[in-house]
């Protein structure tokens, strides 16, 4: 009997990976000994990041989405099916269809999703880019968007030192948005304010995620006038009034709620009792180094479900693909784990409609803020147009 | 002058002593001009074009590594009977259609 190797998720991790695993397995897989597994529950793969140009009209965001099939090696067998429950100890998935998917090893590369409910008001009353409908819903409004108030607001696990979905997208959409308003002749009728929680996996009272860019933000921001508040954690909003309330007792009016909403797990994770995290948020307890899922020696985790102090996105999930791959074909071989995830991520932050920022950081060093540029621009818009799918494939 | 001024300007020094300062300068005015004169869509048709080949790279990947397997596996297609056998699969039946249209777009250019 062949060893299964079942790969949770379409994505970015699940198809990045599994195009690894094809090229590193082959000769397992000509001698029939392995096959590989990949459980979806759409045909299609999204790039995410893409709908941040939709909500500024950038994008229509059809071009942002191709047939699953199209970017996995032909050795990956893909099922389409909704994983609705994970039985650890029989390693065994079970699919919305009634199908039951054996496993040897399992990787769980299923994504978080929004959760605007956990915020009461903030699903009547936000806006967010996070996704495809999301995105059009503000495209709409800011085209629209003559004068008044647009007010940001970002939401983190409750679970401590975790980011939300990719961590610089609030300030990329913050200045995308002034650079929009400008474009459309309304920016010195329109205010912005950028607020960001008390809490922000470890910094206090700041404007971003790590130090040294939430020290140069708020210079950024009093250039392009845009207001900045810190220790505004959203609670509520009330939807009628147009009112955001903060958890410290403060509260904004608008007219426009650009939000980060909560994100979670997605259900199968939350319901398999893998996560420990609060407030049934579901991140899965992974190994920083191996990242192997803790307690279980044959499951592996990557990308956005992880509980690492990591960016959930695509430039982390780039080089976590090749951990997770290189250990399970070393265990496949008998040797054990071999690789070892470094915390690196590498992006280009679009810090306005036309400049970019490469950055990078890892589990040591936090990105370093240096000036953006027409190039960085070009090399973002490479990337969201060509780079993105021909990596998703696994042919650069 | 800091250590870092110092130092750069030795190196440059270097450049200019040994008569690589003007070649350099012009280098640097030609990237300079071309990025003025590049935009948004002349970097997204070129990048188009690494997902074209990306994609074409794939495809033929795939079916070079399905076809040497089956060889392998199966062996040589030994009759006229066994290969019309195959026309009744349906991946051969939209791989013969892909590849007659194929043509006829060929065709249609020449």
């Amino acid at each position: 009997m062949p060893k299964t190797v079942l790969i949770l998720g379409g994505g970015t991790a699940g198809t990045m990976t599994a195009n690894s695993l094809a090229k590193m397995l082959k000769p397992e897989i000509d001698k029939e000994q392995v096959k590989l597994v990949m459980l979806s529950d759409t045909p299609k793969h999204i790039y995410k990041p893409g709908a941040m140009y939709v909500a500024f009209n950038k994008a229509y965001g059809h071009e942002f989405v191709k047939d699953q099939k199209t970017l996995l090696d032909i050795d990956v067998n893909l099922k389409l099916d909704a994983a609705v429950n994970i039985d650890f100890k029989k390693n065994e998935v079970f699919g919305k269809s009634g199908k039951k998917y054996e496993y040897d090893y399992l990787i769980l590369a299923v994504g978080c999703q929004a959760a605007p409910e956990r915020i009461p008001g903030l699903k009547e009353a936000g806006d967010w880019f996070y996704t495809y409908e999301g995105a059009m819903k503000l495209a709409k409004k800011f085209k629209e968007l003559k004068s008044g108030k647009v007010l940001i607001t970002v939401n983190f696990p409750k679970t401590p030192n975790i980011p939300h979905q990719c961590g610089i997208a609030p300030v990329e959409t913050t200045l995308m948005l002034s650079d929009y308003l400008k474009e459309n002749g309304v920016r010195d009728n329109v205010e912005i304010e950028y607020t960001y929680p008390k809490l922000a996996q470890k910094i206090t009272d700041g404007l971003f995620l790590q130090g040294p860019t939430s020290e140069v933000l708020p210079m950024i921001y009093d250039m392009n006038k845009i207001k900045h508040t810190t220790s505004f954690t959203l609670a509520k909003v009330d939807p009628i009034k147009k009112i955001a309330y903060s958890e410290e007792g403060d509260s904004r009016s608008f007219d426009i709620l650009m939000s980060t909403p909560p994100f979670i797990a997605p259900e199968v994770i939350r319901n398999s009792g893998i996560s420990q995290a609060l407030d049934n948020e579901g991140w899965v307890p992974t190994d920083r180094d191996t990242l192997k899922v803790k307690g279980l020696n044959n499951v592996y985790a990557l990308g956005d479900v992880v509980d690492l102090p990591i960016s959930k996105a695509g430039g982390s999930v780039h080089h976590q693909q090749g951990v997770v791959a290189a250990n399970i074909v070393g265990e496949i071989r008998g040797i054990g784990t071999t690789s070892h995830y470094d915390g690196k991520v590498i992006a280009v932050g679009q810090l306005g409609l036309s400049c970019g920022m490469p950055l990078w950081y890892d589990y040591k060093e936090d990105v370093k803020p240096t000036p953006c540029t027409k190039v960085g621009s070009w090399m973002r818009l490479a990337f969201n147009k060509g780079v993105y799918w021909a990596s998703a494939r696994g042919t650069i | 002058m800091s250590t870092e001024l110092t130092y750069t300007k030795e190196k440059l020094s270097m450049l200019e002593n040994t008569g690589r300062i003007d070649n350099l300068i012009d280098l640097l005015a030609l990237i300079s001009d071309g990025i003025e004169v590049t935009d948004d869509g002349m970097v997204e048709k070129m990048v188009q074009g690494v997902d074209k080949l990306s994609a074409a790279s794939l495809i033929g990947e795939n079916a070079i590594k399905f076809a040497k397997r089956k060889l392998e596996r199966e062996g040589e297609l030994t009759s006229v009977f066994k290969m019309l056998s195959m026309m009744k699969d349906e991946d051969v039946k939209k791989g013969v259609s892909f590849a007659l249209y194929a043509l006829q777009g060929l065709g249609k250019q020449l």
